[in-house]
């Protein structure tokens, strides 16, 4: 298995869905506003993004043994939290943001 | 198929009809994104996501005094929510609304307003909007004016008033058939839902207005 860029973004959305209570909308919905949110940016932020994004895949690797998209999702929320607090804020609080859009009402 | 000559007043929602919102929204969610990062903060979607829900809640309950209600969220000042949402959800679109707006539009919009009255019926303000579209129109009315969100018809019969015209002579174009669609079946008037009936004004309904 190698990490997964959709899959990422996907539990990450979902993990924020969950998460946020009586926000309505589905983690489905939210992961596919945030994938196609990421592909209206500027391309030369993409990639940078991306990469980030894969190596924070792979983070729970060497002590779970797997990626974090195959996380449960209460090990996922935790730690989505734990980067919240952590060095990698400013990724979680990119996508916790696309996702909280995502949640709005049409 | 629509008889365009017996109607004198054509009314037209504006976010989602007169432009694409997925488009903008993706963008707006970026610029909150790095909004979020340099504020260090999800103060600002959590506000905005709290706010539309509330719309909706009121609009489903037919709020009395909506303008007032929108802003009081709980834990917030309502100087505060109403200074956020006129950032996020009035000015900040605005550029970007042109290059978004629905194929056709311009051209249906001059040719209509020679032989039709126009209006624009929002529940938001839409001078601005409508300005950064390229459009104009003879009316307009947003939901404050009438202190009513749609469904409910208040905003629809306003314009009627205004412009003198009878329900069988009006049309409503909007992208919402729970909004629009409602608000035009209380008031006894036609509507297009765009995404049902059309996607763009190019389209053959659109074929003879005017
Ligand atoms: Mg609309």
């Amino acid at each position: 298995m190698l990490p997964d860029f959709t899959a990422t973004v996907g539990a990450l959305a979902a993990t924020v869905a969950e998460r946020e209570q009586g926000a309505g909308g589905s983690p489905q919905a939210a992961r596919d506003f945030v994938l196609a949110s990421f592909a209206a940016m500027p391309g030369y932020l993409r990639p940078p993004l991306r990469a980030a994004t894969l190596f924070f895949d792979a983070w729970p690797l060497p002590r779970r043994g797997r990626f974090f998209h195959a996380l449960s999702p209460a090990e996922r929320r935790a730690q989505m939290e734990a980067w919240e607090a952590g060095p990698a804020h400013m990724l979680m609080r990119f996508y916790v943001s696309l996702a909280l859009v995502s949640l709005w009402h049409e | 198929m629509i008889d365009w000559d017996r109607l004198d007043l054509i009314v037209f929602d504006l976010d989602g009809t007169l432009y694409d919102q997925p488009p903008v929204r993706r963008r707006m969610a970026v610029m909150l994104a790095g909004e979020v990062i340099r504020s260090r903060s999800t103060a600002v979607p959590r506000m905005l996501g709290a706010y539309r829900r509330r719309r909706e809640a009121l609009a489903e309950a037919m709020a009395q005094d909506f303008a007032r209600e929108q802003y009081c969220l709980p834990g917030c000042d309502p100087g505060a929510v109403r200074a956020v949402v006129s950032e996020w959800m009035e000015q900040r679109p605005l550029p970007l609304l042109r290059r978004f707006r629905v194929e056709g539009a311009g051209r249906l919009f001059a040719r209509l307003s020679a032989s039709h009255k126009v209006a624009v019926h929002s529940d938001y303000r839409v001078e601005a909007k409508l300005a950064a579209l390229g459009l104009s129109t003879r009316y307009a009315v947003a939901a404050e004016d009438v202190g009513r969100l749609k469904p409910d018809p208040a905003g629809l019969r306003w314009l009627m008033a205004m412009a003198g015209a009878d329900p069988s002579r009006t049309l409503m174009i909007g992208d919402r058939d729970d909004r629009d669609g409602e608000a035009a079946r209380r008031a006894g008037v036609r509507a297009l839902i765009r995404g049902r009936d059309f996607r763009h004004y190019n389209d053959p309904v659109f074929g003879h207005a005017a």
